[in-house]
């Protein structure tokens, strides 16, 4: 219990001391956000995002963003419970090969990935070229500036983030449980989908919600591998500010981008909220 | 003369994790309805012995037999057995009434049926109207009659108790124990329990089994367990017990302490075995220094219990005994330094194996 007649001094301190982080904070976010916000809205008119969400060029692009976004965070989520399982449950030296493994990357620029995927993928690229001279395909396969390109690039980046939430709830639980569901007569599958899925949702929530956030917002994967055959919102702002110097344009479509990324975020913490009541 | 049924038997039990062996040749028969306890001190193999028969681990060799069925290598879910965790390990995901019903569920039964299964399990563990609230809602002691009550509830051939009562507070503890044998009476159903604490075995066991070293050193029921523990380790770990070192003399009547003394056996032993020399506490009288009766010493440490005291007693002989008594009539009690007489009859004197 706080006392509402402490001495004036011991209610300024914790005062003064939030005061600096909470400066430091409103000056390098808040007062950005709220720039290009009042950017957007320039001269009183909300014209832009009229452009940007019913425009039918412009709502593609969005839409098309938002349909990328679902299916990587459906791909990684997919290959990724898998692979924090293993992490979990595989022997400790394994487990630690595994985590490396899925660490390195992160020490590496996401725009050396890509370019090394674009060799990867390249109409003479080691994919290809593998299976040209396999036999296995007489013409190569469009890889590269193209969706495909783009899923697999975008795949590769953002799976760490799904992977290590799940891996984190799955750590938290408890062993003993799966004893517990077996002893009384579940199968390894019941225990599964009765058991452990249901007590690891909160880190698939969490890593869809990071995954799907991030991806909504992709540049470098898309701008590079999609090779301007595909547009994502990222894309379409730096074209705006770059190519046409459009600010209030561009302003309008990242508040729509950063609605939809708070609009997730709300979504998941509602149903965080709702699963703990 | 009772007939019994063996429901659970247990023939040549072997386990090692790897180079370490756990269990060393185990052999037991668990006979109906009885409450069978695994007493033991850690690593001497009862938990992995538990295991052996929950199926979460399976044996390197010999055989498990539940029901007349040999169940040696079948996985647990085919088991049809009932387990209380240490932990308890409820489901947090599920409220109390899921938890039960999750056995039922997973055999397939009937909602309504299912229904009126968890309500009456509920009320078995005094636990009505709790259904609705989930485990982490509950106190320690509600938790485990949960435990309880979806260990049961699906007439499983065997219970299991893993230390079920390590993580209560004394009170509540013993409360629990009684709680538990008096529903497993009532049930009917019989029951393994492991536990380290070798008073809770005696208050709970129909016969206790007292295990170290991955064998199974003596079994039998709580008071010849006590009363004649056949070696060392069982009369060292059962109760509070003086153990000395000896060795027979050659007439084999009486056995000599390693100081010298002579206590004379009341009944012949091989000559020139060795031998332990158990005395209980409680046998041991306290007597005033002019007695006649039992060797001198000097009361080096008195410890007050409530309704018992516990003394040390340094004998002149070089001996410590600990005796345990009651305040006298008089209400005179020795204190610490106080010349006395320590008296027993030599018919309390018990050898045991070395």
């Amino acid at each position: 219990m706080v006392s509402r007649r402490a001495p004036d001094a011991a209610v300024r301190e914790p005062l003064l001391q939030g005061a600096l982080p909470m400066a430091f904070l409103l000056v390098l976010f808040m007062y950005p956000v709220a720039r290009f916000l009042l950017i957007s809205v320039e001269g009183g008119t909300l014209a832009h995002y009229d452009k940007a969400l019913l425009d039918g060029l412009y709502l593609g692009v969005l839409i098309d963003t938002f349909r990328i976004a679902l299916v990587v965070t459906a791909i990684t989520l997919v290959l990724g419970y898998p692979l924090a399982w293993f992490l979990v449950s595989a022997p400790p030296r394994w487990a630690t090969v595994g985590l490396v493994l899925l660490i390195l990357p992160f020490w590496t620029s996401v725009l050396i990935r890509t370019y090394a995927w674009s060799v990867i993928l390249g109409r003479n690229g080691v994919i290809n070229r593998v299976l040209l001279d396999s036999g296995v395909i007489e013409d190569p396969l469009r890889l590269l500036n193209n969706e495909i390109g783009v899923l697999i690039g975008m795949v590769h980046v953002l799976l760490p983030y799904m992977v290590f939430p799940i891996y984190a709830v799955m750590r938290r639980q408890d062993p003993t449980l799966l004893l517990a569901s077996s002893g009384l007569g579940a199968s390894g599958f019941q225990t599964f989908t009765r058991v452990f899925l249901p007590l690891t949702v909160p880190g698939i929530l969490a890593g869809t919600t990071l995954v799907f956030v991030l991806s909504l917002g992709f540049f470098i994967t898309p701008a590079i591998l999609g090779g301007g055959k595909v547009m994502m919102i990222a894309v379409l702002i730096e074209q705006q500010v770059r190519g046409l110097s459009n600010w209030p344009f561009a302003a309008a479509l990242s508040a729509v981008l950063l609605a939809a990324a708070l609009a997730m975020y709300g979504l998941l913490s509602f149903t965080m909220r709702a699963r703990q009541a | 003369m009772t007939v019994t049924t063996t429901v659970l038997s247990l023939e040549g039990v072997v386990k090692s994790y790897g180079e370490v062996p756990a269990l060393r040749g185990v052999g037991l028969a668990v006979q109906a309805g009885e409450l069978l306890t695994l007493l033991g001190p850690s690593g001497s193999g009862k938990t992995t012995l538990l295991k052996v028969i929950a199926g979460f681990e399976i044996a390197d060799g010999g055989g498990v037999t539940l029901g007349g069925r040999d169940i040696t290598t079948l996985p647990p879910n085919k088991r049809n057995i009932g387990m209380v965790f240490q932990n308890y390990a409820l489901f947090p995901h599920m409220t109390v009434a899921e938890n039960i019903a999750f056995p039922l569920s997973i055999r397939k039964i009937s909602k309504a049926q299912a229904a009126s299964d968890v309500e009456e399990a509920l009320v078995l563990v005094g636990l009505a109207g709790y259904g609705n609230r989930f485990p982490k809602q509950l106190s320690g002691g509600q938790q485990q009659r949960v435990a309880l009550a979806r260990a049961v509830v699906f007439k499983p051939r065997l219970l299991l108790l893993d230390e079920p009562f390590g993580a209560l507070d004394r009170k509540l503890r013993e409360q629990m124990q009684l709680e538990v044998r008096r529903l497993q009476q009532r049930l009917g159903i019989t029951t393994v329990f492991v536990t380290h604490d070798q008073e809770e075995a005696l208050v709970l066991s129909d016969r206790i089994a007292v295990m170290s070293d991955g064998v199974i050193e003596q079994l039998g029921d709580p008071r010849a367990i006590y009363a004649a523990p056949v070696n060392r380790f069982v009369a060292d770990f059962i109760g509070e017990s003086n153990l000395m070192h000896a060795r027979v003399n050659s007439e084999g009547d009486a056995a000599i302490l390693d100081n010298g003394t002579a206590l004379p056996l009341a009944a012949p032993f091989t000559a020139g075995s060795e031998v332990g020399v158990l005395l209980r506490p409680e046998a041991i009288g306290i007597r005033a220094q002019d007695s006649l009766e039992g060797l001198p010493g000097v009361v080096e440490e008195v410890v007050y219990l409530g309704s018992t005291l516990k003394y040390f007693v340094r004998l002149d002989n070089g001996l410590t005994l600990l005796v345990r008594g009651t305040f006298s009539s008089t209400g005179a009690v020795p204190g610490r330094g106080d010349r006395v007489r320590a008296a027993w009859s030599s018919s309390d004197l018990q050898v045991v194996r070395w």
